[in-house]
């Protein structure tokens, strides 16, 4: 088994007047643990789909391995998909499941059989090929999903959020085993999920994807410390977001005169004055003015003090700032004091903000 | 709160009353029915009471017209099962999928026979295939009985095609299972066991059918027949004894279906324990596993 | 279309599309047109064509009594044409004796005599009489067993209800028979009480009411009324109905305002299947009135075809029947407010 890549080429997808995928350029390279990271909508089922061979989009190519994939229906291509429920076959023992594509190819029945135990044996499954699936655990189906998959040796493997239907404990497990079996493998897999978590632990790259765009593609620290996008930076972790209009530029910093006073940040987006901005910090990188001493940063405000969250190694802190709410992430430490109330300076650096032309916001 | 609990108490009571009643008209017709059976008497009486006998059990393995007319019945109901199942299989399937603006004329064409009354469906059979110089008989039974039987079944089929679950088919599509196999493997077996329901209703509606089978029939007869002919033609408790033996294989059969369905609903209620158990387990072994697996919210990369 | 190809290929989809026209053209639509074209024609066998044939009869006799005689040799030709033209024509008149030609029109309906008429009347009037009855009597059956009962009592209770359905419809209906007899078990146990008498025949007549069919044909289809509320009335959230309660809702409220209209479907297919049932039953009333008082329609539809053999009367007959259970079935429709979709599931 060797992974191939893929590549969506100004592919296009349409349902009547509704565009489900915009115009989308994606290159996913061989053997990669890619990931598409969207809300629930945004069209990353779609272009799962797309590639699978469910659907053929309405216009653009998607090529495999260099090969134009147009007209070859889901049994044609070299990519299995694992499907959001498993999709096990409740009727059929677990190694008929595995085997099913073996059997469609017109394999005997022993070699089938053969293969199937030997595929049971890498997901950790020897020994239950004779059991029906509702007579597996979670983790176990999950397991049993994609040795199914990957006895057809694809060279992609597709996953449409396979981990939901499992508990947290279970999930995070799950994780780490599937890592495992794409480094053992070598197939590439794109794993669809809307779970921040799962996209920046388990990927070598993600794709977020908005409202049918894919609206940027890095690792997980690019992603995460570089958003390019209003959505991005707030889809993906937690932010704090001022609006306001460019005032001033200053060396790749932007002035932003907000409603809260000016505040100076990366600018991000090569934005000139008097463009709308928005001026993106992390809670973690917002801090009490005059504490843990060193030297005050540029930007400050003043902010009511709401409540507290005790999340154990840090506290959460709920400010709020003539109207806006604010997060703000305080290490648990000896000298911050048990109670933190009334009127505070608050304060970032002007490199831990981030300015981005104004545009949506994640919901969330 | 005390009026409206004395309220349903007093139409509970009314209630069980009434279900009492109920149940005494439901059941009253079979003991007396029963009961004539046993009775000596030539004539199917409760009432002119001559002492117990077994004897009318005797002269029903002596009728012959009454075993051929079994015999038909047979014949009849299980080619009402080679017909219609196929028939009523074909219009869900495609009646399931079809997504067009005459799937609801033809899902009302094709359960019109249902709504028709039995004595039409046979009336039209037979002048039908007169025109093909078919006159009455088994054959035409078999089809006039089809004709509706088919539409039970393809209604059982659409209520069990409309619980599948339409990805286990894509999945086979996508591991490269073609049309035929998928249906052979994830479709078909899917259908099995209302393929067994299917026919086992089948089966009772055909032997169970009068108004149909009496236009159809012609010369030839079934059971239902033949005890229809018999009412006007001398009765005697032989017929009594029929009834017997199908109230007798149907508390069998019923009780042999609760004893299954309850054993099969203790098999998989264990199984889920079991599951249930395997997966804390399996919880217990990732905790153990280390914090790497314990993170609960979002994980950060590590800060620049 | 797509959608089918897609999921069965064009070999399965095929044959699909094959049996389902099959089934429908010579299972339902075909017999039902051609019984509808039986109905629209009839054979006249008219009392002038005999006539006719009388007269011909005559004229040959006639001129073969002449032709015995000695004739001029260009007489006897023309009377041998004669003779040979009127054979041909009686030849031709007796085959239309024998079978006339189909007449179209709608006589075997207008021809319909009044006291025909008025069984079918009566019998649509009974069988909606029949239909309401057995709403009333399945209504509070089909709701304990939905809703008021432990799951292991209402097992035993729909296994109540199916075990009379072990015997056929027949013997279903000669229980009744047996006790409504005249010296059947009702009347035996009035006359053990001194209530009548069966020397001086002072038996309760049961099988002369029109309600003893009733009795019988209730029982004989309670299923078909009990099983679709049921089967509508258990997709209720018991929730609803607790929380009617719970509002201060009276038991007729709440049954009026949240059971009844959820069961709509329900009670709509109970009345279309009970209806046509009892209109189109032929065993019931042949057995409970013994064929002796009170013909149903279907009945007379019966004798129309293997007592007088006239099956244009007989397809006429059944086609009225079929109409009036289509207008039924649209006034149930109309009346509970469901789709065709809902009917028959």
């Amino acid at each position: 088994m060797h992974g191939k890549n893929v590549e969506l080429s100004e592919a296009v997808m349409r349902f009547g007047d509704f565009t489900a995928v915009h115009r989308s350029n994606l290159e996913i390279e061989a053997g990669e643990f890619f990931s598409i990271l969207g809300p629930s909508g945004c069209g990353k089922t779609t272009i799962l789909r797309m590639i699978s061979g469910f659907i053929e989009p309405s216009e653009g190519r998607i090529l495999i391995g260099g090969e134009d994939m147009r007209g070859r229906g889901p049994n044609n291509r070299p990519t299995a998909l694992i499907f959001q429920n498993l999709a096990l076959f409740p009727l059929m023992t677990v190694w008929e499941n595995v085997a099913f594509g073996l059997e469609a190819r017109g394999v005997d029945k022993a070699a089938r059989r053969k293969r199937a135990e030997e595929l049971l044996a890498l997901v950790d499954l020897a020994g239950q090929g004779g059991k029906k699936p509702t007579e597996l655990s979670g983790g176990q189906r999950q397991r049993v999903a994609v040795a199914r998959a990957l006895a057809v040796e694809p060279s992609v493997l597709l996953l449409d959020e396979p981990l939901s239907a499992l508990d947290l404990k279970l999930r995070q497990h799950m994780r780490s085993e599937l890592r495992e079996i794409q480094r053992k493998t070598g197939v590439t897999f794109v794993f669809i999920t809307h779970d921040q978590g799962e996209a920046l632990t388990m990927s070598d790259r993600v794709a977020v994807m908005n409202q049918g765009r894919v609206e940027q593609i890095g690792s997980a620290d690019e992603i995460y410390l570089n958003p390019r996008t209003p959505f991005v930076a707030t889809f993906v972790g937690q932010q704090n977001v001022f609006r306001g209009k460019v005032a001033g530029l200053d060396e790749g910093l932007a002035q932003v005169e907000t409603s809260l006073g000016r505040f100076l940040g990366i600018n991000g987006d090569g934005l000139g004055v008097g463009d709308d901005a928005m001026v993106f910090v992390r809670p973690e990188r917002l801090g009490l003015v005059g504490r843990n001493g060193g030297a005050a940063p540029g930007n400050q405000l003043e902010a009511e003090v709401e409540g507290r969250e005790l999340e154990g190694p840090f506290i959460n802190m709920f400010l709020n700032a003539q109207g806006l709410p604010l997060t703000m992430h305080v290490t648990n430490s000896a000298e911050m004091p048990a109670q933190l109330a009334g009127r505070q300076k608050v304060g970032f650096r002007s490199e831990d903000a981030l300015v981005l032309r104004a545009g949506d916001l994640a919901d969330e | 709160m005390s009026a409206q609990s004395s309220e349903n108490r007093v139409a509970q009571a009314i209630l069980n009353g009434y279900l009492a009643v109920f149940f005494l008209y439901m059941f009253a017709p079979l003991i007396v029915m029963s009961l004539a059976a046993f009775n000596a008497y030539d004539y199917p009486s409760v009432t002119q009471w001559r002492g117990w006998t077994l004897k009318w059990f005797s002269a029903l393995a002596e009728d012959d017209r009454i075993l051929i007319g079994l015999q038909n019945t047979v014949v009849v109901a299980l080619g009402v099962i080679v017909i219609s199942l196929p028939l009523g299989l074909a219009g869900a399937f495609i009646l399931t999928r079809l997504q067009s603006r005459w799937t609801g004329l033809l899902y009302a064409a094709l359960v019109s026979p249902i709504l028709t009354p039995g004595i039409i469906l046979g009336i039209s059979t037979l002048i039908f295939w007169r025109n093909f110089d078919v006159p009455g008989g088994l054959f035409l039974t078999v089809l006039a009985q089809s004709s509706f039987i088919a539409s039970y079944s393809m209604l059982l089929f659409m209520a069990r095609l409309q619980r599948q679950d339409r990805v286990l088919e894509e999945a086979a599509l996508d591991l490269g299972g073609s049309n035929l196999l998928v249906f052979r493997r994830i479709t078909l077996p899917f259908l099995y066991p209302t393929i067994a329901t299917a026919s086992v209703i089948a089966f009772l509606q055909s032997i169970e059918n009068y108004n149909t089978t009496v236009f159809a029939i012609g010369g030839d007869w079934t059971l239902v027949t033949e005890i229809g002919s018999r009412f006007r033609f001398g009765l005697s408790p032989v017929i009594n004894v029929i009834g017997v033996i199908f109230v007798v294989l149907t508390v069998v059969a019923a009780t042999l279906y609760a004893y299954y369905r309850e054993r099969e609903r203790k098999r998989v209620l264990a199984i889920e324990l079991e599951l249930r158990a395997m997966d804390r387990q399996a919880r217990l072994a990732a905790k153990r596993r280390g914090p790497e697996a314990d993170e609960t919210a979002v994980p950060l990369p590590a800060r620049a | 279309m797509n959608e089918l190809l897609r999921s069965y290929g064009r070999g399965l989809t095929g044959l699909f599309v094959g049996l389902t026209i099959v089934w429908l053209a010579v299972l339902v639509i075909v017999p039902q047109a051609m019984m509808l074209e039986q109905s629209l024609w009839s054979k006249e066998r008219g009392s002038e064509i005999s006539l006719r044939i009388d007269r011909a009869y005559t004229e040959l006799e006639t001129a073969k009594f002449d032709l015995a005689g000695d004739l001029a040799p260009d007489k006897k030709a023309e009377l041998e044409d004669a003779v040979s033209r009127l054979e041909a024509e009686i030849a031709e008149l007796e085959a239309q004796e024998q079978d006339p030609p189909k007449v179209y029109g709608l006589q075997n309906y207008t021809k319909m005599s009044g006291l025909h008429f008025n069984i079918f009347v009566k019998t649509i009037a009974y069988a909606a009489l029949v239909t309401l009855l057995a709403l009333v009597v399945c209504y509070p059956i089909a709701y304990a067993v939905a809703h008021l009962s432990t799951p292991r009592k209402a097992a035993l209770l729909l296994l109540g209800l199916t075990i009379p359905y072990a015997i056929n419809e027949l013997l279903r209906v000669y229980a009744w028979l047996m006790i409504l007899d005249y010296q059947g078990v009702i009347n035996s146990f009035l006359a053990a009480i001194g209530f009548v008498s069966f020397e001086a025949k002072t038996w309760v007549p049961f099988l002369e009411y029109s309600g003893s069919v009733f009795v019988a044909m209730i029982y004989a289809y309670i299923l078909f009324m009990v099983f679709p509320i049921y089967n509508t009335l258990e997709t209720l959230d018991r929730n609803q109905i607790e929380a009617a309660k719970d509002l201060g809702g009276s038991i007729w409220l709440t049954h009026r305002r949240v059971v009844i209209p959820h069961a709509k479907p329900g009670i709509a297919v109970g009345c279309i299947m009970t209806f046509m049932l009892s209109a189109g039953s032929y065993a019931v009333p042949q057995i409970m009135t013994r064929g002796k008082s009170g013909d149903w329609f279907s009945q007379l539809i019966y004798r129309q075809f293997f007592e007088s053999f006239n099956w244009n009367v007989g397809a006429a007959y059944s086609f009225t029947l079929l109409i009036a259970c289509i207008v039924f079935i649209f006034l149930m429709m109309a009346i509970f407010k469901v789709g065709i979709r809902d009917i028959a599931k």
